[in-house]
């Protein structure tokens, strides 16, 4: 998957049409500050042998990084939440250090997006 | 301005759904949890309800069960995430009104609330209309069709339903059991001429006669008059069909629960136990039923 393919430079230009500046604003902080959230949930579902309580946040993940363009952390994640449901608790193991780079990388261009559109 | 509920259990999808609605001309609330928004509902019904499906708690399934069974008239749209299919599917089965795939949400959630908003409208305008409606009365002639019972029962449901939207659910299947034995005994009991002993005896034997007097004189030609009157307060249903009639005096008692277990007085006994009234004609070829409606458990509105 290539960068823009990973990334869809053209979704929050398109959310800010729709919802204004200050919508999107609020809908990115919203995003940065629980998408840590949900990667934590993965780890504890680990932890804790929840992998319904993982697949739930996983879930929360996809959909958020699919409304924001980030098609690359929607597909892994996406990915995860079916491991999660098969129960296959080694193989979403094995995707969680990929799972926090993929969430560090959408931070990081979100948050470039966002300067550059004065979100 | 149109009231819609955002049932959504993640802060950063819900604050974006609220703000196409807003952006839209909507008053979007979120509710960040099924019973949360059960309980909003409680005391402040919104237009429609618009609920993600897979959230931690009530699921969205168990919402659109809910808000089906509080609020009828209030429709319930699904917002699924990839890979929900089946779940999505079963919540259009238990009355969800549509549903929109999350990652469509920004171009395809505000039209299709504005749709299903126009028809909830409506439906709520009749609804409203009806309840001024004195009386209605249909009649139908049918062929000794079984097939035509089950539209039929379904056609007196729907009237019943369309009075009462909180008729209760379980009556509303019971009149349209009672109208089935009633129908089915006037095509092959009063039209063809066979005797309830037959059917006892079980086997083909039953069967093939009703197939042979389907093609002949003069039980073919035989008709099935259907009458149904709905007023605000009940509904009559006369079946008339045209045979040479019976004696009820010699039926088995239809209201003793013994008969459940006879295959010909168990079409009786359940017409006796689930209708408010019914009556035959001296020439034992008409029966008439009558089902209170204000006065039921169903508890007319």
């Amino acid at each position: 998957m290539n960068a823009n393919t990973w990334f869809d430079e053209h979704a929050l230009p398109r959310l800010e049409r729709m919802v204004g500046v200050q919508v999107l604003g609020e809908v990115l902080d919203l995003y940065f500050e629980n998408a840590p959230k949900r990667v934590a949930a993965v780890r504890a579902g680990l932890g804790s042998e929840d992998l319904e309580a993982a697949a739930l946040a996983l879930h929360d993940l996809k959909s958020s990084a699919g409304m924001l363009g980030v098609s690359g952390l929607q597909q892994l994640a996406e990915e995860m939440e079916r491991l999660a449901r098969q129960n296959d608790a080694d193989g979403l193991r094995a995707r969680v250090e990929p799972l926090e780079a993929a969430v560090a990388r959408a931070d990081s261009l979100l948050r470039d997006a966002r300067v550059r559109r004065g979100v | 301005m149109a009231r819609v509920l955002v049932v959504e259990d993640s802060p950063d999808q819900a604050r974006l759904i609220a703000g196409l609605l807003q952006s839209a001309g909507f008053a979007a609330e979120v509710a960040a949890s099924g019973e949360e928004a059960i309980e909003a509902m409680g005391s402040n019904t919104p237009d429609l309800v618009a609920t993600d499906l897979i959230m931690p708690g009530l699921s969205g399934l168990e919402v659109v069960e809910e808000v089906k069974r509080r609020h009828p008239l209030v429709p319930v749209i699904l917002m699924t995430a990839f890979g929900s299919g089946e779940i999505a599917a079963r919540a259009l089965q238990k009355g969800a009104a549509s549903y929109v795939p999350k990652r469509r949400v920004h171009d395809e959630l505000v039209p299709t609330i504005r749709d299903t908003l126009a028809l909830a409208r409506a439906r709520r305008e009749k609804a409203r209309m009806l309840r001024f409606l004195e009386s209605s009365e249909h009649r139908f002639v049918l062929e000794n069709d079984p097939d035509l019972v089950p539209p039929l029962a379904a056609y007196v449901q729907e009237g019943i339903r369309a009075r009462d939207e909180h008729f209760d659910e379980s009556e509303l299947m019971q009149v349209g059991i009672a109208i089935h034995e009633a129908m089915v005994n006037a095509m092959h009991h009063g039209n063809l001429e066979i005797g309830s002993e037959l059917r006892e005896a079980g086997g083909d034997v039953y069967r093939d006669l009703i197939e042979r007097r389907l093609g002949e004189e003069p039980y073919r030609d035989r008709r099935v008059h259907v009458t149904l009157k709905l007023t605000r307060t009940k509904l009559t249903c006369v079946i008339r069909d045209e045979g040479p009639g019976f004696d009820p005096a010699q039926v088995p008692d239809p209201t003793n629960p013994d008969n459940l277990e006879r295959v010909s007085g168990r079409g009786l006994f359940l017409i006796w136990t689930f209708m408010d009234r019914v009556t035959h004609n001296e020439a034992g070829n008409q029966i008439k039923l009558v089902k209170r409606i204000a006065q039921s458990g169903g508890k007319a509105s």
